[in-house]
């Protein structure tokens, strides 16, 4: 039956992470931003609270959310502030991977081992190799297996214990677990200047990285399963995160204009600013929506990899303009740091490069409805229905 | 719950239309646009398989009512837009077409008296011929501005005397009846306001002109005159006492925006019902014609997919506008936002259909006159604008400020 | 750099905007419901010297610039775009290739009628298999002795049916592709040469849209314009200088919805005031002209480009894509400022909006633009 309403746990795991995200991301954003990290106090609340560990199921002793919970709480911590989020998430992105592995596999101690430290999934990749980014390589060898090449600009690796990868390799595509600390990893953090300041922006370079049998987590077919299946999952724990970040923005938005005044009124008064509040709350609807969409088809273990690719694209979209409207709004006041917006603004350009843009992401999309066609008869779309 | 499934019966409900849409509508769609009218063996065939078009059915009814009448969860917002939807994929102009009360049943629905819900809406049931109800409160000088109306109601021994114009209104020349808006006394406002049941044929009342447009044509749109037209007290909607039990508060006028709320997601439902059906008909016709590689296909998938999300994206808050009328909380703001953005992104993705069909698009063909169909969505139950101000109203109502 | 109007270009343009607010903008939404094209209204053209502007006066032209009959066709289209439709075909599509590569016998046969009004053109390149790939023609012509016998079919032709003079692109030889395409001069009344069926369209309806049929049509070799082969040179030369004119049309149509809007904001009151004091209508009020500034600069850049010998492929796709684009929203925006009313065919927005949309389609579509002008970018 189609409706909206967050279940009474759904609400109250919303408010006690909202509280959690006012207090120690929204009103510590600047100094965590300056600083370049997030304070280590900060991270053990968080740890202490399980906001870490939101995407683990249980069996890797996670919480075991389903994904609807898990959006819910997202979009609160986003709310608090994008990019202290990512600083606190950025380094556990490996969990999708796991989880995704979890479900097919029986033997999971190796992933329990992985989920007890920080994970992060090294360069997740849409596009038309889900899977693949170009540079990267596994072979086997002596016994071993040798990872090399460079990942794409990713977030979090610096602060994390353990790197997943999936690279490419003769035997197929492959899912490897790289201790940090191993010889040949080198961590190339970017000068970004733009936004995620204190997430860990930057690539990895595996200089023939020499790793043994049980660090290669999957191969083949079940790799690839699992690629897809995480990638359907962080879209949703993404999307989710811009979304929390499209409500600050236009509820700071709304206050700040409701008490501006130019020209003898509040400027929420003229139709040039509120009409812009108004689509601001609209497009954060509607990309909430959609994330919930892919995120109960996920619940109801269907595949919701375009749905989830749609819905991330569309909370792209909508974070920008919205945080870019935010900023238009607050005139020469939101460009400048006393207010968040403009800190807001560059945080979304930054995250909106990071985990699938909006054009592969409708790549994505698009083959897949090129491939369903428009199935007539019925009643629609295939992927609308859902049901 | 956070859900986006059907239930069997809304299923079901949602194929028969879907077969009507198909199977009854699209095959006269053309010919309709042609003809400017609903061509009769459309209606005839409509009749016969007993499909009419009643925006709303019995809604607005406060939470306590419902919990006390029957334990079961209230659906008639949610069906509404799944059927408005598929009608309006199948062809918007002969959705409106669609004999039944129409925009006209909400406000009797909402408010009308027993007997007159018996008597307007009764007449419906098992008819004969194709009747239509009308909802009139549009004029020429007052159309966003719905305060503004300068119909004038005078009482009178035993009823009312109405003078007047009102323009655009749907099915307004061939309804059995309309319920007209007028104003007993403009100083007053919206508290003056009264809503009346005026049937065809009462004298003093005519049909002035049909209106010619860019599309919906399908769809008659009527200039309506009330000279010196008397109505009798029982027509008064929802009788005097409920008018004076509430003289703290504009009745006719809340009425006419309690019936906005209902029927706005509705509207935006068929406007994204047209977006999807261009996006099918594109969709199609494309993959007849290419195959899925070179530069042509990696734009128009980009395109084709940003058409789908953007109707997803409508179809997800017209579902929840709807949704939340159902609960019975008040949905003015998501049904404005649903109407905003569904009006919007219709267009939008009608036009990215042309874009991508080029020339085959714009000669003779269903995603052509979708295009002109569609603009008005926009336009009528509250203009976009109308549709920021009331989501710009409710941002700003916590803070104080009225905007 | 200088931006102001000749005294000979303000003179045609009080010219064209008193002929078409006088005798043009009345009859525009009955022949646009009517799909009537009115020759009457194409003869007072001729009368007026519109018919051949930039022809040499030698051959029946006014001997003007090209900028001048951009004007012209600017302030037809603000009220009318289907007559600036049938202008722009004869002019810039029929007209233009034989200036360009008849004969002195070839222009005195077909480009003095033309030019004189005496005679109406068309331009015949698409078929139903050929659209935006006009390499690839199933109409033949074969070559028996002094005739070519044509045979094939033609769609999409605007003036098709009443034009007299056709430029028609056949091949002789299916197989040679672009080499094989050559251009004719068809006149109306050839044996074998007749008109299928009407084309019903979404604008631009008082200007016809007609299917050639061409059976076994005898064409004389004196009517054939450049060498066998060359007539796909020919038709995408013309292609490229009608671009300035359908950058042109859709200037005009904007403004012509631009200047309604602003009229009818300031005259409509709602919550008692006039909509333009709202700033949600203003502020659409400036983009449109903002947006209407930007297509007239690139517009009259290309022309001026064009009357001054300058390579203008580049500016002209430039000008017509963006002026198309924006002829598009503001015709939508003037339907919106309208209200209700702006979608009934009382007012003239409605019509605005239907014509915009094919200045964005046809002579090359905006995407077969953004490819001309990227592929000029990155050679
Ligand atoms: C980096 C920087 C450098 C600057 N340098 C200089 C300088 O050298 N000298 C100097 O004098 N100033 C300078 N300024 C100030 C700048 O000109 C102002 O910030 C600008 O004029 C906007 O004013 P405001 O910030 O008070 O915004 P507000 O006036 O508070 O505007 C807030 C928002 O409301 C909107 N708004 C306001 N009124 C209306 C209305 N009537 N209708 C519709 N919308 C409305 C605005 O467009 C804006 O979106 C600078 C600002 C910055 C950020
Ligand atoms: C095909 C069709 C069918 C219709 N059917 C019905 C029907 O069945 N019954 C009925 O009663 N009516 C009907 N209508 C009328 C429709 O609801 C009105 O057209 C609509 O409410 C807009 O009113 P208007 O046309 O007078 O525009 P106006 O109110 O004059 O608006 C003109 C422009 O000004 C803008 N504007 C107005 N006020 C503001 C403001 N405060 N701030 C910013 N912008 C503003 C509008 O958005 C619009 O862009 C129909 C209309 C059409 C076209």
């Amino acid at each position: 039956m189609i409706a909206f309403q967050p279940e009474e746990a759904q609400s109250a795991l919303a408010e006690s992470v909202h509280a959690f995200a006012q207090r120690y991301l929204h009103d510590n954003a600047r100094e965590v931003e300056t600083k370049r990290a997030l304070p280590p106090q900060i991270l053990q609340e968080a740890v202490s609270l399980g906001l870490t560990a939101l995407s683990l199921p249980e069996a890797l002793g996670g919480a075991g959310l389903n994904l609807v919970t898990q959006a819910i709480a997202y979009e609160a911590l986003g709310w608090g502030d994008l990019g202290s989020s990512q600083a606190l998430l950025g380094a556990q992105t490996g969990h999708h991977l796991l989880a995704a592995l979890a479900s097919q596999t029986p033997t999971q101690d190796r992933l329990r081992d992985l989920a007890e430290t920080s994970v992060c999934w090294v360069a997740p990749v849409w596009g038309e190799r889900p899977q693949a980014d170009g540079s990267l390589a596994w072979q086997r060898n002596a016994g071993g297996v040798v990872l090399s090449g460079e990942s794409a600009i990713t977030l979090g690796a610096q602060h994390a214990a353990h790197l997943l990868v999936a690279a490419g390799g003769q035997e197929g595509m492959a899912i490897l677990a790289i201790p940090s600390a191993a010889a040949g990893v080198h961590f190339r953090p970017h000068a970004l200047a733009l936004g995620m300041l204190a997430a860990g922006v930057g690539s990895v370079r595996f200089e023939d990285v020499r790793l043994e049998e049980a660090d290669l987590l999957a191969v083949g077919e079940t790799a690839q399963t699992a690629i897809r299946q995480a990638l359907t999952t962080l879209a949703i724990e993404q999307g989710a995160l811009e979304v929390g970040a499209c409500r600050a923005a236009t509820e700071y938005t709304v206050a700040y204009t409701a008490q501006r005044r130019a020209f003898q009124q509040v400027i929420a008064a003229f139709q040039g600013v509120s009409f812009v509040a108004a689509d601001m709350a609209i497009e954060t609807e509607a990309a909430r929506n959609l994330i919930w969409k892919a995120a109960v088809q996920g619940d109801k273990g269907e595949d919701a990899f375009s749905t989830a690719a749609m819905a991330l694209a569309h909370a792209h979209q909508a974070v920008r303009f919205v945080t870019s409207n935010a900023v238009q709004l607050l005139g020469g006041h939101g460009f400048v740091q006393d207010h968040p917006v403009e800190k807001w603004m560059r945080d979304a350009e930054a995250q909106v490069l990071l985990f699938g843009r909006e054009l592969e992401l409708q790549s994505v999309l698009g083959d897949a409805l090129w491939q369903a066609g428009a199935k007539d008869g019925t009643a629609g779309f295939r992927l609308a229905e859902n049901a | 719950m956070i859900d986006f499934t059907l239930t069997p019966q809304q299923k079901q409900l949602r194929e028969m239309a879907h077969a009507f849409a198909q199977g009854v509508m699209r095959p006269y769609a053309m010919e309709a646009d042609r003809i400017e009218d609903a061509p009769k063996a459309y209606l005839q065939q409509a009749m016969a398989l007993g499909v009419g078009l009643d925006l709303g059915g019995a809604p607005g009814q406060s939470g306590a009512e419902r919990a006390d009448d029957r334990p079961q969860e209230r659906t008639a917002n949610r069906n509404g837009v799944l059927l408005a939807e598929e009608i309006g994929w199948g062809d918007p102009g002969l959705a409106l077409a669609l004999p039944g009360p129409g925009l006209g049943g909400p406000p009797v629905a909402l408010m009308g008296t027993p007997a007159q819900k018996e008597k307007y809406l009764g007449m419906f049931r098992g008819a004969k011929e194709p009747m239509w109800g009308a909802y009139a409160l549009t004029e020429p000088e007052a159309g966003s501005d719905v305060s503004g109306i300068r119909t004038s109601a005078k009482k009178v021994e035993g009823g009312w005397i109405l003078n007047g114009r009102k323009i655009f209104i749907t099915n307004g020349g061939r309804a059995a009846w309309n319920v007209v808006f007028a104003t007993v006394d403009p100083t007053l406002g919206r508290a003056g306001q009264r809503a009346f049941l005026v049937e065809k044929g009462t004298p003093g009342f005519t049909c002035t002109r049909i209106l010619h447009k860019m599309g919906l044509r399908a769809s008659e749109t009527a200039e309506l005159l009330f000279e010196d037209c008397f109505v009798p007290d029982e027509n008064l909607l929802g009788g005097e006492a409920q008018y004076q039990a509430r003289s703290n508060g504009p009745a006719g006028f809340r009425v006419a925006m309690q019936t906005f709320d209902n029927t706005r997601p509705v509207v935006a439902a068929m406007a994204m019902g047209i977006a999807r059906a261009a996006y099918e008909y594109t969709l199609e016709i494309l993959r007849q014609g290419y195959a899925p590689t070179g530069h042509f296909y990696h734009s128009a998938r980009e395109r084709l997919a940003e058409m789908y999300r953007k109707i997803e994206a409508a179809r997800s808050l017209v579902w929840e506008a709807a949704w939340k009328g159902d609960i019975g909380e008040p949905n003015s703001k998501e049904a404005s936002m649903s109407k905003a953005y569904a009006g919007r992104v219709s267009l939008e993705v009608c036009a990215m259909g042309l874009e991508l069909l080029g020339p085959t698009g714009v000669v003779d063909h269903p995603v052509e006159k979708l295009y002109r169909d569609c603009k008005v969505f926009d336009i009528f139950e509250g203009t976009n604008q109308v549709q920021h101000l009331v989501v710009a109203r409710r941002l700003y109502a916590a803070h104080g400020i009225r905007v | 750099m200088d931006f102001s109007e000749s005294p000979e270009h303000r003179q045609m343009r009080e010219m064209v905007r008193d002929f078409a607010r006088r005798e043009v903008a009345p009859g525009a939404a009955q022949r646009d419901q009517q799909e009537h094209f009115d020759r009457t209204l194409f003869e007072r053209m001729a009368a007026l010297g519109l018919t051949g502007i930039p022809w040499s006066e030698k051959y029946g032209g006014a001997g003007a610039d090209f900028t001048s009959y951009i004007i012209a066709m600017e302030e037809l289209a603000k009220v009318d775009a289907s007559l600036s439709v049938v202008l722009g075909a004869h002019v810039s599509l029929c007209s233009w290739p034989i200036d360009r590569f008849g004969t002195d016998e070839q222009k005195e046969r077909f480009l003095t009628p033309l030019a004189e009004g005496r005679a109406l053109g068309a331009f015949a390149l698409t078929e139903p298999g050929a659209g935006s790939d006009a390499a690839h023609l199933q109409t033949r012509a074969q070559r028996q002795g002094d005739t070519y016998l044509l045979n094939g079919q033609k769609t999409f032709i605007t003036n098709g049916g009443a034009a007299d003079t056709y430029v028609v692109f056949a091949t002789v030889d299916p197989s040679k592709g672009a080499h094989g395409v050559t251009a004719f001069v068809v006149e109306k009344g050839m044996p074998g040469f007749s008109f299928g069926k009407e084309i019903h369209k979404m604008g631009i309806r008082s200007s016809t849209t007609q299917e050639l049929l061409f059976e076994n049509v005898e064409v004389p070799i004196a009517n054939r314009l450049g060498q066998e082969g060359e007539g796909f040179k020919i038709a995408m030369a013309t292609l490229d200088g009608g671009r300035n004119g359908i950058a042109a049309q859709a200037l005009g149509i904007a403004e012509g919805a631009l200047e309604a809007a602003i009229a009818y904001a300031k005259q409509r009151e709602q919550f008692g005031r006039p909509i333009a004091d709202f700033q949600a209508i203003q502020f659409k009020l400036a983009d449109m002209a903002t947006a209407i500034e930007a297509s007239r600069l690139l517009t009259y850049h290309a022309v001026w480009m064009e009357d001054h010998g300058g390579g203008h492929g580049m500016a002209s796709s430039m000008a017509k894509l963006f002026a198309s684009d924006t002829a598009m929203q503001v015709a939508t925006q003037a339907v919106q400022i309208f209200g209700g009313y702006g979608y009934t065919v009382e007012y003239p927005v409605e019509r605005f909006m239907r014509d915009a949309k094919i200045t964005q389609i046809y002579e090359g579509t905006n995407e077969i633009q953004r490819i001309v002008i990227s592929r000029a970018l990155l050679k």
